[in-house]
Parts: C-alpha cells; sequence; structure tokens
C-alpha cells in the first residue's frame, strides 16, 4: 500500500495496483479491507502504532520529564531516520488522502503533543502557560521533517535536530538555561531504543 | 471641419468597450472567488473541475481558456489569498513601533482574518498541503518568509546570540501548525480568544514568559 501511494500518489492508489503489487486477488483484498481507503487507513495505524509503542516505552524508562521527552525525541528520530518512506507517507501524503485519513493522522499527532504538554507539571503554576505552547513546539518540529523531505534531505538528518527541538522544547518549561544545557547533551546509545 | 478630441468622442458601446484582457480578469477573478470556496468545501483531492465550472455557472472550454486545470486555478486562488493577506498584515503592523510590537498587530490582523474568512484561511492553512509537490513547495516558501519576518527578534532579544539557527523556521512552522490545527478543528471562531496563545508561540522565545505576558496584557 504504502510503495504503491508513494510511487503513484494517493490518485493512483487503486485496488488493482495495490493487489498487482501485492501479487494478491480482488477477493483476497476483500477480505481484508472495504475499501481502498480502509488499506491505506490500515497501513497507517498499523506503523503508527509501532512508532507510538517505541516512542512511548523510550519515555517511561526515565524518571524525569526532561530525560523522559529526550528519550522520546531520539527514539523518534531514529524511527524517521531509519524508515523515510514510512515518514513520507504518514505526513505529505497522508493528509491528502482526504478527511478520514486528515482525522486519523490529527488524533495521532496529538498523543505527541500530550508528551510535550506534560512539561507544563513542571512549572510551579502549570496553568501559567497553555497547552497552545506544546503545539507550537510540535509543530516546530513536524514542519522541519516537512521540510526535509520536501528538500530530498529525507530523514537522514532527523538525530542531528533532536539538541535543537529539545531547546524548544525545554525552554518554556524549565528555562533558558536549561534550554541552553540540551544543545550539547549527548545522545543516548541506539541500543537504548529497543 | 476640425476632429473632436479623444476624451470628447463617445465610448463605444457592448462588449468592445472593455479591452479582452480586462474582462479576462474579472472573469478569472469570479471564478477564483467560486473555486475558493469549492476547494474549502470539497478539499482539494475532493474537488473536480466539473465541480468548479458548475458552481461558478461557466462551460468547461471557459474554465480551460483561463486555466491550465485544477492545480492552476487552485494555486492562483492561494496566492491571491497569500498577497491580499499580507498587504492586510503590513498595513496592520507598519505603524508599531518595535518587532515585537509588529508581530502583536500582525498576528491580530491575521486571527482577525481566519475568523472573518474561514474558507480561505482553509485554503492557505489546510488545503494548500493537499494539494501536490507544486503546492507544498510554494507554503514551504511562504513559511520561509514568515521565518524572515521574525529574525530580526533576535536584535529584540537578551539571548539572540544564543538561539538556534533553526528557530525562525520552527516557530513560524510552529505558528503555522497551530493555526491550521484550529481550522481543522473548527476551533478558529475568536481570534481574541487565539491570540494570547499564537503570541505566546511566536515571542516567548526571544522575550521570555514574564516580557510575554506583559505584551500580552498590552497588545
Amino acid at each position: 500500500m504504502i510503495d504503491v501511494v508513494l510511487a503513484h500518489g494517493n490518485e493512483g492508489a487503486t485496488v488493482e495496483a495495490v493487489i498487482d503489487r501485492a501479487g494478491v486477488d480482488e477477493d483476497t483484498f476483500a477480505q481484508h479491507f472495504d475499501s481502498i481507503q480502509d488499506c491505506i487507513l490500515d497501513a497507517y495505524w498499523a506503523h503508527t502504532n509501532e512508532f507510538t509503542v517505541l516512542v512511548q516505552a523510550a519515555f517511561d524508562r526515565e524518571a524525569v520529564w526532561r530525560d523522559s521527552l529526550r528519550a522520546a525525541a531520539y527514539a523518534a528520530a531514529r524511527y524517521m531516520r531509519d524508515n523515510p518512506r514510512i515518514v513520507r507517507f504518514g505526513t505529505l501524503q497522508l493528509f491528502q488522502a482526504g478527511p478520514m485519513a486528515q482525522a486519523a493522522r490529527e488524533s495521532h499527532l496529538h498523543r505527541m503533543v500530550d508528551l510535550l504538554d506534560r512539561g507544563r507539571q513542571e512549572l510551579d503554576d502549570p496553568s501559567s502557560l497553555s497547552r497552545g505552547v506544546a503545539e507550537g513546539i510540535f509543530g516546530s518540529i513536524y514542519e522541519l521533517v516537512v521540510r526535509d523531505l520536501q528538500s530530498g534531505r529525507g530523514t537522514r538528518a532527523a538525530t542531528d535536530f533532536v539538541p535543537e527541538m529539545m531547546y524548544l522544547a525545554v525552554r518554556p518549561y524549565l528555562g533558558q538555561e536549561a534550554a541552553l544545557e540540551e544543545l550539547s547533551i549527548p545522545p543516548p546509545p541506539e541500543d537504548r531504543d529497543e | 471641419m476640425a476632429a473632436l478630441p479623444d476624451y470628447l468622442k463617445p465610448v463605444p458601446a457592448g462588449r468592445d468597450k472593455l479591452p479582452r484582457e480586462v474582462r479576462e480578469e474579472h472573469q478569472r477573478d469570479r471564478i477564483l472567488a467560486v473555486a475558493t470556496e469549492v476547494f474549502a468545501k470539497r478539499g482539494y483531492p475532493g474537488t473536480t473541475v466539473d465541480h468548479i465550472v458548475g458552481a461558478a455557472k461557466i462551460g468547461v472550454g471557459s474554465f480551460y481558456s483561463l486555466f491550465e486545470g485544477k492545480e492552476d486555478c487552485f494555486l492562483r486562488a492561494y496566492e491571491r489569498i497569500v498577497e491580499e493577506g499580507e498587504e492586510r498584515i503590513r498595513a496592520a503592523a507598519a505603524p508599531a513601533e518595535s518587532w515585537s510590537q509588529r508581530v502583536a498587530a500582525a498576528l491580530r490582523e491575521t486571527l482577525a482574518m481566519i475568523e472573518a474568512e474561514p474558507l480561505r484561511a482553509r485554503i492557505a492553512l489546510v488545503e494548500i498541503q493537499t494539494a501536490g509537490e507544486n503546492a507544498l513547495s510554494r507554503y514551504e516558501a511562504n513559511l520561509e518568509r514568515v521565518a524572515d519576518a521574525l529574525r530580526p527578534g533576535r536584535e529584540q532579544s537578551s539571548i539572540g546570540s544564543e538561539l538556534p539557527g533553526t528557530l525562525e523556521f520552527a516557530t513560524a512552522g510552529g505558528l503555522v501548525w497551530f493555526l491550521q490545527q484550529r481550522v481543522i478543528l473548527g476551533e478558529a471562531g475568536s481570534a481574541a480568544d487565539l491570540f494570547p496563545e499564537a503570541l505566546e508561540i511566536v515571542v516567548e522565545p526571544y522575550l521570555g514568559s514574564a516580557e510575554t505576558a506583559e505584551l500580552i496584557s498590552k497588545a
């Protein structure tokens, strides 16, 4: 499914193209999916769940929010670096796939915003900042990923962005000094993502 | 007998009154206004040329005499929205004395436009990302222009030299994503309600929480 969408765009993602690529017949397709839209969403959710489990596990391994966020950020960045096709499908292509796909994407992305928004609990007065701050931070990260995809740089440099992203994420909740520290904290070993 | 000067000659009546280019421009403007509504309500992927010509009550031939196709029509509608929006934002921000005041004025005007014209907001913030590679390139180019407008914030910031190089693009992206979410979720109704959060997203990285709160209270 992902290969078909990336090769032919959403308009070219027909049942015929998918069964041809997968080497199955139409009856087999119909046993699993009600429509091509159903298949697109199924492909999206399968990879989104994989990504979310990985990122949430990394987040939960640490006791302090800032460390949790950094661990989750590197887990996410490494997944993106290693799975550029899936990232392209889940960002650029899925947004073009209609309202149902857009709604699915938005509900997933807001789970990522939730991880950032937990930073408000670090404040003396959590209500002094709005959830909008976390949305803005997440949007910043998302647009940087999309810009690299659009420019042809792909997701190879995703891990390089993490220190600057952590600066942006930490600063509203923990202040400038903590944010500056993030720019020089080295990445965790890669086997910790497993 | 002396000839009448041109300005005293009678204006010819009928279709020749306006030059063809002017008539085409008027027709294009009218279709773009209709197409904007169709694209916003159906989404770019769900819109066909037939939808547009039906809504505009024109023939397909007339459409193709003015546009190369669906994508061309959409991109022209988008560019029109961006140009007119920029003009209003520039006018709103011009009287401001400082960078942060200019940003506040620009944001107020942007949010007012989103509230007053939700269909145009949907084109500029949401559908532009669903219309293919050319559209995405234009969207990214406009994000870069927003980023350029934010860069002078470093001069007003006490920590300008410490700020990461990607900050402006990241902030522009964050703001647009925030506004896009409001449009997608149908929460873009009150410009006044959104203003504090939007301003916080943009200026807090430069000014810090205290100065940002003061700016919000005065803006």
